[in-house]
């Protein structure tokens, strides 16, 4: 017998107690104790009589569709014939989310058939019987519960449309074998009873001396436990951070929100860049403050007339535009910033930075997430260099077995590269770097050659923590959180 | 990255391949890789340098370079033709540069107009900054008689039929009704005259940037194209006119210039005369790593179609005019890299020492996440990105940092506390067993004026207990101990102060030192209703 069986037992002691009262006075939570008088009751210990009755009740989401009906029935009743499946969802009415649950139940119902036709999607329309879960909402809407409707109603409480309340409850008794051994447990003053629980009394007293210990079930030594611990994404950050430091890599961090001076300016990258439109970048209703004359204008000349042997961008530039407050779009203008204000020769340099970027929200974008990136100032800096560092990611930091490079383009870089790597069989794109140009470094000052590299990061947690949609990496399920 | 379609058979055929082997592995290198394949057409990502690559023509011409087929600068020397465009000083005054060429002998097909119209469009949409910057227009010289003008015209009084408009309509009525009129009217915001391309005869060519006339359009039967370029900036319009050129000429066409005449003085486009840059044999092979002779670095750039002249210790590069991305000679480097073979390199291995460290602010992160961890606190992690709704539920006083253009109402604020975030997550785990203590430490973004961003970035500890005995007091007792960890030596207090978010008496500022960092109470009833919580719950949010 086990520690919390012990308890278990002596709690009913003074007689019958129901589940709720027996967890009140044993401490245990619900979910053991059930296990804990199952054993009981199997060994005859206990007398257990289950009650099955639970109340089923409407959640918020629940009371709004027994209201307006279900969205996968507002579905139906917009179609008609064959029609567009965005012109049927916009004719229902359904609200942004209510979309993929309609299509989902209309489709489990059988109640739809969706085709594709030259890139657009048809929606037909099978069948309209009244499903188990408008019944069964009906029902619980109606007042009616009991066992049967536990049963309809189990798809309602996946769908949180319907909660149980009052989890199922047991009462539970001693039997005349539980009570003897309970007696024979805590019969210390007696020499025949065998000792269930070392107490703190029993070893002052010395009682323990010639008496014999309760051996443990070891099939049924263990119950689950509640334990809590570190996120796993925050874990894997760590450990890629871990990676760098002992590369020789120091670790900088910089503001979440930048000016577009910091973020793409200093990086050279002109104004009217594609990158830089209303659409790829979050805007704040903030102007900020341009750093001073000696650096500002050197950027302006930069990208007005060229630096360096370069012919720059040849336009007007506008510091209005650079002083306006943005939610950090990238991480390279943290080098941006590293570099004017603390150049060092030769230097390895890293961030892991939350960057934010307008996009789709769906299983592989999400509008905010972290790049892993930095910079690397060395005089002898070349391409086989860069590439080496690459490849010492892929390789030391994220365990891949082969990679590969190509060309690419990034606006602050020249020659730029990226990298496939291929990490469990898999070719993914793991980075890019480049050298940075020429016209950048000398705006800011810097007469060292610079490698820029970045990794991107959220991808390549999915991979290594088995997690198919990015949005999980910020799950709000316990659960999830405390398996993972 | 700019992705375009386009046909595996005619790229076979323009660079002469029998089989695609070793054709998307080239197509990778030389900065426009396939991303996938469909019903024999390959789907292209071109990068954003590379606007000639936008197209079967531009992308064979590269290819055939760097399958040695034939390298070095394409042949395009174009001649003046006979056609001449006079411009208006009115209409220059709306749209300040005007370029064109013409385009003879050519046989098209369906499949080629429809090819011809997406790289117009994706030029257009990139080099030419959606049509900000420069835009094309494309026209059957058959239709039109020559000379033509570009004039400022009267936006209600100037009538055509606009390009698949279907009815004679009013400048005016074309920016209103026409989707491509809705799509670029801003670009001709409010103006009276609108600056259109018109005929010896009086016909509408185009109102640009916005719409041809249905009368000139470009079909299959076209055998002549007159194209023009307007817009804001010369050089964009003529790498542009460049690049539709070089496309027309490798399509067999024989391309002639035109003269464009302003305030009485005339001169001929496209320019298309190559850019001369020079670069060092030792600057090359230092950058590359490499120790390659002038010789092999000319062949490279061949490889790329770029004209290159060994000069003693320098090569003298005369880069094609369709190429607008040179800035400085480091791109050339990057051009011999690309004609070398980015696949030939040899990483080398880092051997440059520095010590490495984690920053102050992760080390405190760290400290912080083991303590909590080690008091029982199940970490969590949220994003930054809220919503005003959220942070009103959590009845937190803070002022909001709004997104000016959010792309959903979810999150359309960042954060400037944790707790209402982890007030969410308690609120979707009411299923779950409780206690449920959570804890985050994560970045807020806080109001600042002395910032240069007018805001400061703080990272933020908060833990919440949420069970049937979570109270101010157990709660106070887990932020005293690890106050005294974080802030050892200094003087920790609490302070009575009332919080709308918490119980009126059950809170306290808390302060080290004397500054406040943050405050610890027991959540208001409300609040828990609004989160649809039934357990109490305490919490401390303090800056560390």
């Amino acid at each position: 017998m086990n520690e919390n069986e012990q308890r278990v037992l002596s709690a009913l002691k003074a007689g019958g107690l129901d589940s709720v009262s027996i967890a009140k006075k044993t401490g245990l939570e619900q979910s053991t104790l059930g296990s804990v008088l199952a054993k009981l009751d199997a060994d005859g210990l206990v007398a257990l009589e289950k009650s099955e009755e639970s109340k089923l009740e409407l959640t918020g989401e629940g009371r709004k569709y027994s209201k307006q009906e279900l969205p996968e029935r507002r579905l139906i009743g917009a179609i008609k014939a064959r029609m567009l499946l965005d012109d049927a969802v916009k004719k229902a009415g359904l609200a942004a989310g209510e979309k993929g649950i309609a299509l989902s139940w209309a489709r489990k119902n059988n109640w739809i058939a969706i085709s594709s036709e030259g890139g657009k999607a048809f929606v037909q329309k099978t069948g309209d019987n009244e499903s188990a879960d408008e019944r069964a909402l009906k029902e619980i809407s109606g007042g009616k519960k009991g066992r049967a409707d536990v049963l309809a109603a189990k798809n309602l409480v996946a769908r949180s449309l319907v909660k149980v309340i009052g989890e199922k409850s047991f009462s539970a008794k001693l039997t005349k074998k539980g009570a003897a051994q309970l007696t024979g447990a805590h019969d210390a003053g007696g020499n025949k009873g065998v000792v269930t629980s070392l107490t703190a009394q029993i070893l002052k007293s010395g009682e323990w001396k010639g008496r014999q210990f309760a051996e443990y079930d070891l099939n049924t030594l263990v119950s689950p436990v509640s334990i809590s611990k570190k996120h796993f994404y925050k874990e894997f950050l760590n450990r890629m951070k871990m990676h760098l430091v002992g590369m020789g890599f120091r670790e900088i961090r910089s503001t979440l929100v930048e000016t577009e001076f910091w973020n793409m300016d200093a990086l050279f990258m002109p104004q009217d860049h594609p990158a830089r439109e209303i659409h790829d970048i979050f805007r704040l209703n903030y102007k900020g403050i341009l750093p001073h004359p000696g650096l500002t204008d050197k950027v302006v000349e930069a990208h007005e007339r060229g630096l360096a042997g370069s012919r720059g961008w040849g336009y007007k530039y506008s510091k209005d535009k650079a002083s306006q407050v943005i939610a950090r779009s990238h991480d390279t203008g943290i080098s941006a910033r590293e570099l004017v204000s603390n150049l060092k020769c030769p230097d390895k340099v890293f961030f892991v930075a939350h960057v934010f970027r307008p996009d789709e929200i769906d299983w592989k974008h999400f509008i905010e997430f972290n790049q892993l990136g930095g910079y690397v100032v060395d005089e002898s800096i070349s391409l086989p260099q860069l590439m080496g560092y690459l490849k010492s990611f892929a390789v030391d930091v994220c365990g891949a077995k082969n990679v590969k490079f190509a060309p690419s383009y990034f606006p602050f870089t020249e020659p730029s590269c990226e990298m496939m790597a291929e990490i469990n069989g898999k070719w993914v794109e793991l980075g890019g770097a480049g050298i940075f140009r020429p016209e950048m470094l000398a705006a800011l000052g810097v007469d060292k050659p610079v490698i820029a590299w970045g990794l991107g990061l959220d991808r390549l947690a999915m991979l290594y923590l088995g997690i198919n949609d990015m949005r999980e990496l910020a799950t709000s399920k316990i659960e999830l959180l405390k398996q993972k | 990255m700019v992705t375009v379609n386009v046909s595996k058979k005619r790229l076979l055929e323009k660079t002469g391949r029998r089989s695609d082997a070793d054709l998307f592995e080239a197509m990778h290198q030389i900065k426009c890789p396939v991303d996938c394949e469909q019903d024999g057409n390959l789907i292209v990502e071109v990068t954003g340098d590379r606007p000639d690559l936008l197209s079967v023509e531009g992308i064979a011409r590269n290819l055939r370079g760097y399958f040695g087929k034939e390298t070095g600068l394409a042949k395009n020397g174009f001649a003046n033709g006979k056609l001449e465009v006079v411009c208006d000083a009115n209409a220059l005054k709306l749209r300040p540069v005007v370029v064109g060429a013409v385009a003879d002998g050519l046989k098209l097909t369906d499949e080629r107009v429809k090819e011809l119209f997406e790289f117009q469009e994706k030029l257009d949409l990139t080099n030419g900054r959606r049509r900000k910057k420069a835009s094309i227009g494309l026209y059957d010289m058959a239709k039109l008689k020559p000379p033509f003008f570009f004039k400022a015209l009267d936006a209600d009084k100037t009538k055509f039929i606009p390009l698949k408009g279907g009815k004679e309509m009013s400048l005016n009525q074309i920016l209103k009704e026409l989707d491509k009129g809705r799509e670029y009217a801003h670009l001709l915001n409010g103006m009276r005259k609108m600056p259109c391309l018109v005929d010896s005869a009086g016909e509408v060519l185009s109102l640009v940037p916005i719409i041809n006339g249905e009368s000139s359009a470009v079909t299959s039967g076209t055998r002549s194209i007159f194209v023009d370029h307007t817009g804001t900036d010369f050089s964009a319009c003529n790498a542009s006119l460049n690049i539709v050129c070089a496309h027309f000429a490798d399509l067999g066409a024989k391309v002639t210039k035109v003269k464009i005449t302003a305030g009485g003085k005339g001169f001929w486009t496209p320019d298309d005369s190559p850019i001369e840059m020079n670069v060092g044999v030792e600057q090359v092979n230092k950058m590359l790593g490499l120790k390659l002779s002038a010789k092999q670095i000319a062949d490279c750039l061949g490889r790329q179609r770029i004209g290159a002249k060994v000069d003693g210790d320098n090569i003298k590069a005369g880069i094609p005019a369709y190429r607008a991305d040179f800035l400085h000679p480091a791109d050339l480097v990057e051009e011999i890299a690309l004609g070398y073979g980015y696949a030939k390199f040899e990483p080398l291995a880092p051997s440059v020492y520095t010590k490495g460290g984690l920053s102050e602010g992760t080390l405190n992160e760290n400290f912080v996440r083991d303590f909590l961890v080690g008091a029982s606190f199940l970490e969590v992690y949220t994003h930054v990105l809220t919503n005003e709704g959220k942070i009103k539920k959590a009845q937190s006083g803070e002022e909001l940092v709004e997104i000016a253009n959010p792309v959903s109402s979810e999150y359309s604020v960042m954060r400037a506390t944790v707790y209402p975030n982890l007030l969410d997550v308690l609120s979707k785990n009411s299923h779950n067993t409780y206690p449920q203590d959570l804890f985050e430490v994560g970045e807020t973004v806080l109001f600042d004026g002395k910032e240069d961003v007018k805001m400061r970035t703080v990272q933020k500890a908060c833990a919440v207990l949420c069970g049937p005995s979570a109270n101010l007091s157990k709660i106070a007792s887990v932020l005293s101990e690890l106050c005294g960890k974080i802030f050892s030596g200094e003087k920790i207090e609490f302070v009575k102060n009332d919080f709308p978010q918490f119980i009126a008496g059950r809170s306290a500022a808390v302060l080290v030192g004397g500054k406040k960092i943050g405050f610890v109470g027991e959540a208001s009833p409300v609040v828990l209703e609004n989160f649809g919580l039934q357990m109490p719950v305490a919490l401390f949010e303090v800056e560390i």
